[in-house]
């Protein structure tokens, strides 16, 4: 990728740690050292319990698809030599929810919404990295 | 709080691209309109709420005005329906007796956009989701129609019915921004912006100023329009999770909502002669119509399809103006002032024939409602 976007992935942006997890094959959220509720994207403040201090922690890689959308329309340079993508909206067994893409979007007419998904890694330099899913059966 | 308060007062500019003007001169003239639409002069208002115009104290300067009370409001649409609830606080508790609310929009000479790095729609979080490409409030709202297909099997006809709909109304209001009819076919050839939506399905930038005047009940008997009564008003919010489609469509803000103003207006879904639904996308029709009881959770789509929001055949005509996807995206000012026109029998060939009651609803993160009427 491409400097404007990747300049959100930095190690001194707020969610740098989870980039770089990753990187590394990892899909890390933040938990609360008080109530040990888990939170992504990260915020300085537990919403549950208000405290300010928190680890961040690996959590498991398998979801499902809760929804998706095709953009068809550049809103960022760096995508648009690949129109039309998909985004999908999954849900982590541990209840993260999270935004992002397909690893393969071929022969896709729509993702199958309820479907299992698993992670799998994208590098984007030494650094950082993206979560991409795969659906569980298909591959 | 049922009927202490009535709109004595609206006005609205041109809509349309006003590269001659800013937020500060439509949010003035449609002031102005107001004022004369209310009988009043800008000394009668105690009260001014200032929504989208960036500066309330440049606002008060240029328009010359010194009210007891002035409260600036950003400009979402999620906001309008909390601005009128304000006012209804404000003169049901005697702190005011007459507050104006002014929204002006140059968004469109501006080149306002939604989506991209500057986004806000998500807040802080929008930052997480760019590098997977995600970002607008349209594409969430396509989220959301996702899921609603995948669970009740709603087909894209009812988006289209939507659309083709409010642009027939459109076809009778000379104010709208949008005035050549479009079939369903249209629809189906329209591009994808974010799919399953078209740009049909998309609401329309736009420049243009609205703005409303709230006064006591009391001063419907020296007023020259019939009065228009704030029946009931109430708003809830769903502002934790904001950043994801919600899982419930806002059905737990909406059926908030919806119990407590049927319950202070004493009407029901079956009174209203028109509604007029927060539309700054076409799904959002469908969650709303759902959300406050028009139809079963689920059904939304067959009820659309079936014809019931067409102004001279269905049941309840709905955004008589064209709405914000063919009228203009006025953020909700020009649904509430099509209703303010509707409940005098001052809209004119879009004029509904049912009863006077016509009922307002903004499904979003923060989630509002508003029941006008002709009787208090």
């Amino acid at each position: 990728m491409m400097t404007g976007l990747l300049g959100l992935m930095s190690a001194d942006n707020p969610n740098g740690p989870h980039w770089q997890g990753a990187r590394a094959g990892k899909i890390f959220v933040q938990r609360c050292d008080c109530c040990l509720k888990t939170r992504f994207p990260a915020t300085p403040l537990c919403a549950n319990c208000a405290s300010k201090t928190s680890t961040w922690v690996e959590i498991g890689t398998t979801g499902r698809i809760v929804a998706w959308c095709r953009f068809h329309r550049a809103y960022f340079q760096e995508f648009k030599d690949k129109l039309p993508y998909i985004v999908i909206l999954v849900e982590l067994e541990t209840g993260i929810r999270l935004y992002a893409n397909l690893a393969t979007e071929k022969q896709m007419t729509q993702p199958p919404i309820g479907a299992t998904v698993t992670a799998v890694f994208e590098p984007l330099s030494d650094q950082v990295g993206l979560i991409k899913f795969r659906l569980k059966d298909i591959g | 709080m049922r009927s202490k308060a009535i709109v004595t007062g609206v006005g609205a500019t041109e809509f349309g691209t006003l590269s001659t003007e800013d937020a500060y001169t439509l949010g003035a003239r449609a002031l102005n309109l107001a004022l004369d639409d209310a009988g009043m002069t800008k000394n009668d208002i105690d009260a001014l709420i200032v929504m989208r115009i960036p500066e309330y104290q440049r606002f008060s300067q240029l328009f010359g005005v010194d009210p007891d009370m002035v409260i600036p409001m950003p400009g979402q649409g999620r906001m309008s329906g909390i601005a009128m609830r304000v006012a209804c606080s404000l003169i049901a508790s005697g702190t005011a007796k007459n507050v104006a609310i002014t929204y002006g929009n140059d968004g469109k000479s501006a080149g306002a956009k939604y989506g991209g790095v500057a986004d806000r729609y998500a807040g802080n979080e929008g930052a997480v989701w760019f590098p997977y490409g995600m970002t607008s409030p349209g594409a969430v709202h396509a989220m959301l129609f996702s899921m609603h297909a995948h669970e009740y099997g709603t087909k894209p006809e009812a988006l289209a019915t939507i659309a083709t709909t409010f642009r027939d109304h459109a076809l009778l209001n000379p104010a709208a921004v949008m005035r050549k009819a479009i079939t369903s076919a249209d629809y189906g050839q329209a591009p994808f912006i974010a799919e399953p939506l078209r740009l049909f399905d998309y609401c329309l930038i736009n420049d243009g100023g609205v703005a409303v005047i709230v006064s006591r009940a009391s001063a419907a008997r020296d007023q020259k329009h019939p009065p228009v009564y704030i029946r009931a008003v109430d708003s809830a919010s769903a502002l934790t999770g904001a950043a994801f489609p919600p899982s419930d469509y806002w059905r737990g803000a909406m059926s908030k909502v919806g119990t407590s103003i049927y319950q202070t207006a004493d009407l029901r879904p079956e009174d209203m002669g028109a509604l007029m639904i927060y539309d700054n996308f076409s799904p959002t029709v469908l969650f709303s119509l759902e959300g406050f009881g028009y139809c079963p959770h689920g059904e939304s789509g067959a009820f659309v399809t079936e014809g019931n929001l067409a102004l001279k055949s269905g049941r309840f005509p709905t955004n008589t103006n064209g709405g914000h996807l063919s009228e203009s995206y006025m953020q909700g000012w020009g649904l509430i002032a099509e209703s303010v026109r509707q409940v005098r029998g001052a809209a004119d060939a879009r004029q509904i024939a049912g009863p006077r009651n016509v009922h307002y609803m903004c499904a979003s993160p923060i989630t509002s409602s508003i029941i006008f009427s002709d009787s208090p």
